[in-house]
């Protein structure tokens, strides 16, 4: 296996950990991603 | 994700092996050989639901592009799990293989591994190919808002070090 490959594993992990811990955070704040408040402030950012 | 990435490297198991040592790796290495597959592909399904929740905190920014990226993304993971028949059919082989008695029954489990072999391994560079468009999809997403910026740089460069590898391969395998 190519050594590059371990350099796209490593950002992809990097990633999705990062993505993960947003969306468990904005989860954990309003009880559920989808709640209005997460709505609105979803919403907000855009 | 890292461990099984870990088990895997760390072990002489190697994927040009012919089916019959496949086999008989397989057989002397069973708990080794479920962790490894049970882990990597239990975290695909994790990767699924962070693409799933993903597309619906991207929704209000781009409706078309999250579902685009989302649904390319869940595909490739999707993909990943159809690995999983695959796997378990040469655990259940390598099985067979350590209790067949004569020549002729190991020779045709070692001739049914070959083609699991080939298939395992045909898969793997699309399927990673398809991943990284949908995340660069769902980061190009992700620089309008919601997440950090540097979050979505990290999705483009999972693409670019793809390409790069593509590109590079000859040269640094």
């Amino acid at each position: 296996m190519s050594s590059l490959v371990y350099l796209w594993w490593a950002f992809y992990l990097v990633w999705l950990i990062a993505v993960g811990w947003k969306l468990s955070r904005l989860s954990m704040q309003r009880g559920s991603l989808l709640s209005p408040g997460n709505k609105a402030q979803l919403q907000g950012d855009h | 994700m890292l461990v099984p990435e870990v088990l895997f490297l760390t072990s002489p198991y190697d994927t040009n092996m012919s089916g019959a040592a496949t086999l008989y790796y397989i057989a002397s290495h069973q708990a080794w050989w479920i962790i490894v597959q049970v882990l990597s592909l239990g975290f695909s399904i994790v990767a699924m639901v962070v693409f799933l929740a993903l597309l619906m905190a991207l929704k209000h920014l781009n409706k078309s592009y999250a579902a685009i990226g989302a649904v390319i993304a869940l595909a490739s993971q999707v993909l990943i799990l159809s690995y999983w028949p695959i796997t378990m059919g040469q655990l259940a082989l390598s099985q067979r293989y350590l209790a067949a008695t004569t020549q002729a029954e190991r020779k045709a489990l070692a001739t049914a591994a070959e083609s699991l072999i080939a298939q395992n391994s045909i898969v793997a560079h699309s399927i990673e190919t398809l991943c990284a468009l949908g995340v660069t999809v769902l980061s190009l997403v992700m620089l309008k808002g919601v997440f950090r910026k540097s979050v979505a740089y990290v999705g483009i460069a999972t693409s670019l070090s793809l390409c790069l590898e593509k590109h590079l391969r000859p040269c640094s395998a």
